[in-house]
């Protein structure tokens, strides 16, 4: 107690130090002046007196010291001593200063950008209770790859399991027509089985969520809002709840509101699921996903197993439906984060590596500077400070400068993550939100002391390891050539710089050669002005096929009046954006590979190839005799279906047209022709006679292989739950300019209708090519920033080495050599450093860049071009770096450099 | 001078309490004087420790100063005993007595009892 005390006042005591000196000095006086009058008292003359009182008291100064150092904290005291005297000396010299904390703030302020994104998608995890005990259900199919759930299977996984505390189903977020008092607005709602709130483990921040049995059949009226669009659409008023709104035309009470941190998941509206086996559909049909919570001590392995028991089952039960149909279970984490998790890292790499040449650059600004110093702190050595006294009070200094760079580079990543959070150019799931909390800040704070002392103690070591009587007694300028290996280290450092910076720039070009073969890779499609949007016809309000077919034919007749419009088509998908597939069987067809063979099902009308500029190859394009003949015979199947859910064999003369693309042909009809063939849809019944041939398109992605695809006539698919139709229209104007044409036919058709996701078809393209772009924009930023830094770097050796030789430059110019071997002298210095720095460069980039292979395209993580330019590259600007100084050594005048010193 | 003894470290710390709670509150002159004169001038106080030891005394919180008028009508730094250092004083003291006590022992003891 008496000891803390005790510390408390010496830390007290730091701040007060002055006035407590002027005390202690009175004090002295007082006591003194006390001492002498008692002697004067006792009779001894005044100066006699003082030489006495004076003596006895022993030495002032050691008394004034010894108080001073109990009063203080000596080791704070240093602390505090070492950092004013470096501010004072990074003061001084205001140019170096500036430069090194610029350096250092890009490094780490980009260091802590990127890790503040990895801290909020890979480390944090998923915000809800419990998330290790969430998982994600999903199938596996004939074909590889993770399979959407079917609903039969999903109640027979819920019923059977003894793993899952709870599972709730839920759909993929649906567009709808969310109309209120103004113009109908698209809105995104996802489908969710009554507990899927309780399984995440999510409370309302207003009013409640669905209740048990909410999710049966013409129950589920209610809506739970996001906080987004409670406040956009009933501007944060607490009395939304118990309001209606309308979706897709029919009414709904809202009796919920989420909290504000749920706006990660991108879902406007949240409604119940209709849980009925009729609504959910049959089993074969593929279109559910489901979480569930895992039973506590209960492994993703051991729940995987469990389902893959009851899959079984049901494979021996429904040997059609559910062939080779199994379950899969993965982490809910995982799920949502695992696709970020290769790019992020790069990008870590990326920062650690500009970190890293920053680094470098300071260490050789600080090698430079410390020969400056050579005397000044041999004076100090001499003067009696330590080595380690020494190395400390340097490599205070570095880290203060590296915590100057680390605050200005905070407010940079500061400024990012703002611009991170406002855009959605990022392409990571939002679930944390992206900031600069503790263990950002601690982050920082770690890099940039570890920073500091990394790049301080070569110069720290050098400079207190020097021989001090050489140093006092000769000039500096002799000095710099004594200590050789510095000069060597420094040598190296720059070959450092300049592996990292080409290794960054090998990966920068690698992306960005991947990028430009997404632009340009044939998908299939001509892109120039084609305008899309799409439209949903709300089911209650067009609950007829016909009622969808009249929509559907008269708006096309609007739009293809509209002025600037050259085609117009309707269909159910997009070029790159997925869609529905199934398999076919070709009657005779033994090819085992082709029974798992999924096709891609298209629904159009006769103008989408045209539209598109998909080339006819072979055969007739679908015509409106075969618009009508799909359109009555699958009338007649639903009919036939509808008395018998289960029917195996159909009348004879119901049957589908279809055109199909390319690699469909080839696959099934390989060397033959395949117009006029037959083929059956995956139920093995319908028949369908191939009409046509058309060129392939991208299904998913410009990266994806050709797909087989088949059209049909978009009367085929008039009878779905939900009919959602995208408009396609080529321009003979710039395609956004028809677009308020294209709204305004749709409401004067249906006020109550919305035009969904308004883009031009390079617009379709950009946004599957985007998340390579920002990679490729990052990544490119960062390996120009490091090759910035290796320039610089190589240029600041290189004309300290100038100025070091100015004299022996000179004397060689007095005896007669020529201002081309000067410059030689220097370029080679220049060209040896680069050389081995491209070697060195060259060989960590192929160790490197098959990290990222997964997210290349069209060029190998050795792509031999792509290496070659960036040798070029890096060769030219340090070449550029290397003549300044060459340049400046050759200007060397050899009297004035001779007369130096 | 020179046939004066320093005083030994560690026990200026209890003279100095002792001399406070004999004379009540002093200034360093003061004490110093005190312990010289106590010691029979077998002591001499140096400075250059008395005020180390008043400052960390002070700052364990045995001692209290203030700046009082001395008897010369000099403006002087006056500490004073507090209650802890009272206490402390007490239990070095024991402390001490039992040490001297033992010591005493030990080289008061004759050849055979060792």
């Amino acid at each position: 107690m008496r000891t803390l005390r005790a510390w408390f006042f010496r830390l007290v005591g730091l701040f007060k130090r002055r006035q407590h000196d002027l005390e202690l000095a009175a004090e002295i006086e007082t006591n003194l002046q006390m001492h002498i009058e008692d002697k004067v008292r006792s009779g001894m003359p005044l100066a006699e007196a003082r030489r006495q009182a004076l003596a006895t008291f022993g030495s002032i100064d050691s008394a004034r010291e010894s108080c001073r150092r109990q009063r203080g904290l000596p080791f704070l005291e240093t602390l505090l001593q070492d950092l004013r005297y470096g501010a004072r000396a990074l003061r001084k010299s205001p140019g170096f200063t500036t430069v090194a904390v610029l350096t250092l703030a890009l490094g780490i302020g980009a260091n802590t950008a990127i890790f503040s994104i990895i801290d909020a998608v890979l480390l944090r995890p998923i915000p809800f209770k419990d998330p290790d005990r969430l998982v994600y259900l999903s199938e596996t199919e004939a074909a590889p790859g993770n399979y959407p759930l079917t609903g039969p299977d999903y109640l027979d996984w819920q019923a059977q399991n003894h793993t899952l505390e709870a599972s709730a189903l839920c759909t993929w977020p649906h567009s709808y027509n969310a109309s209120g008092p103004g113009e109908a607005q698209p809105v995104v709602v996802l489908g969710t089985q009554a507990n899927y709130f309780s399984v995440l483990g999510v409370a309302p921040a207003m009013g409640r969520v669905f209740a048990n049995g909410e999710d049966e059949e013409g129950k589920g009226y209610v809506i739970v809002l996001s906080h987004d669009f409670w406040i956009k659409f009933f501007g944060g008023r607490a009395d939304a709840l118990g309001k209606t709104m309308d979706l897709n035309s029919a009414q709904y009470t809202v009796i919920g509101v989420m909290p504000q941190w749920l706006n990660g998941v991108r879902t406007d509206i949240w409604i119940p699921q209709d849980m009925g086996k009729k609504a959910l559909g049959p089993r074969g049909s593929h279109s559910y996903r489901a979480i569930a919570r895992l039973k506590p001590g209960v492994s993703i392995a051991a729940a995987q197993a469990d389902l893959a028991t009851i899959a079984k089952r049901l494979e021996q039960q429904y040997p059609d439906a559910n062939n080779k149909v199994s379950a899969v279970v993965v982490s809910l984490n995982e799920q949502i984060v695992g696709n970020s998790r290769p790019q992020l890292l790069v990008l870590l790499c990326a920062v650690a590596a500009v970190l890293l040449v920053a680094c470098v650059n300071v260490a050789n600004l600080l090698l430079a500077r410390a020969t400056g110093r050579q005397r000044e702190i041999a004076l100090r050595a001499v003067l009696g400070a330590s080595r380690l006294r020494i190395m400390r009070q340097l490599l205070t200094e570095s880290v203060m400068l590296s915590l100057l760079g680390a605050a200005l580079g905070l407010a940079g990543a500061w400024w990012s993550i703002m611009l991170v959070r406002s855009t959605n150019a990022l392409p990571i799931p939002k679930m944390n939100v992206v900031q600069v909390d503790l263990t950002v800040l601690g982050f920082t704070v770690l890099v940039s002391v570890v920073v500091g002392i990394l790049f301080g103690l070569a110069p720290a070591l050098q400079a207190s390891g020097l021989d001090l009587s050489e140093e006092l007694k000769s000039s500096a300028q002799a000095v710099v050539s004594a200590v050789g290996w510095h000069r060597h280290l420094r040598d190296a450092l720059v070959v450092v710089e300049i592996a990292v910076s080409l290794a960054l720039l090998t990966g920068a070009g690698l992306l960005l050669r991947s990028f430009n073969k997404m632009r340009q890779a044939d998908i299939g499609v001509q892109t120039q002005n084609v305008m899309t949007m799409a439209t949903i016809l709300p089911p209650q309000k067009y609950a007829s096929p016909a009622s969808r077919r009249d929509f559907v034919e008269r708006y096309l007749e609007r739009i293809q009046h509209i002025p600037g419009v050259r085609v117009a088509a309707i269909s159910t998908e997009l070029p790159l954006e997925g869609g529905r597939n199934g398999y076919v069987s070709v009657d005779g067809d033994k090819d085992p590979a082709h029974a798992n063979q999924l096709v891609e099902n298209i629904y159009i009308t006769p103008d989408y190839f045209s539209a598109l500029g998909i080339p006819m190859l072979h055969g007739e394009n679908l015509s409106p005799t075969d618009m009508q003949h799909v359109y009555e015979a699958n009338m007649q199947l639903d009919e036939l279906y509808k008395n018998d859910p289960d029917l195996k064999k159909l009348p004879p003369g119901i049957s589908f047209v279809a055109v199909i693309n390319r690699t469909m042909a080839q696959t099934f009809w390989p060397g033959q022709d395949a117009v006029g063939k037959i083929y059956k849809t995956s139920d093995g019944t319908l028949p369908v006679r191939v009409v046509g041939v058309v060129g392939d398109t991208s299904v998913d992605s410009v990266q994806q292989k050709p797909f087989p695809q088949a059209y049909y006539p978009v009367t085929a698919a008039l009878d779905w739950p939900v009919f959602a139709g995208m408009v396609v229209v080529k321009t003979s104007v710039p395609p956004s300019s028809v677009l308020g044409a294209l709204r305004s036919n749709l409401s004067a058709l249906d006020r109550s209708l919305a035009a969904f996701q308004p883009r031009t078809m390079d617009e379709v393209v950009a946004e599957t090519t985007q998340a390579t772009g920002v990679q490729t924009y990052l990544l490119g930023s960062f390996a120009a920033l490091a090759l910035v830094l290796a320039a610089v770097g190589l240029y600041s050796v290189l004309a300290y080495l100038v100025t070091q030789r100015t004299r022996e430059i000179g004397i060689r110019m007095a005896l007669g050599a020529q201002q081309g071997n000067v410059l030689r002298l220097v370029m080679a210095k220049a060209g040896m450093l680069t050389a081995i720095g491209i070697v060195a460069g060259v060989a960590c980039s192929l160790a490197l860049t098959r990290l990222m292979a997964s997210l290349l395209f069209g060029v190998t993580a050795r792509d031999p071009l792509t290496f070659a330019c960036v040798v070029v590259v890096l060769a030219l600007v340090a070449l550029a770096a290397g003549y300044l100084p060459a340049r400046r050594a050759m200007r060397v005048d050899p009297m004035i450099a001779l007369r130096y010193e | 001078m020179g046939d004066k003894t320093d005083v030994w470290q560690g026990t200026l710390a209890l003279m100095v309490l002792k001399t406070l709670e004999t004379m009540g509150p002093l200034h360093g002159y003061g004490i110093a004087r005190r312990i010289e004169q106590t010691s029979g001038d077998r002591l001499s106080v140096n400075y250059g420790t008395l005020y180390p030891a008043l400052l960390k005394l002070e700052q364990e919180g045995s001692i209290a100063s203030d700046w009082g008028v001395s008897d010369n009508n000099r403006k002087a730094k006056y500490y004073r005993l507090t209650r802890a250092g009272r206490k402390q004083l007490g239990k070095e003291t024991q402390e001490w007595e039992q040490a001297t006590d033992i010591l005493a022992r030990f080289l008061s003891a004759k050849k055979e009892s060792l």
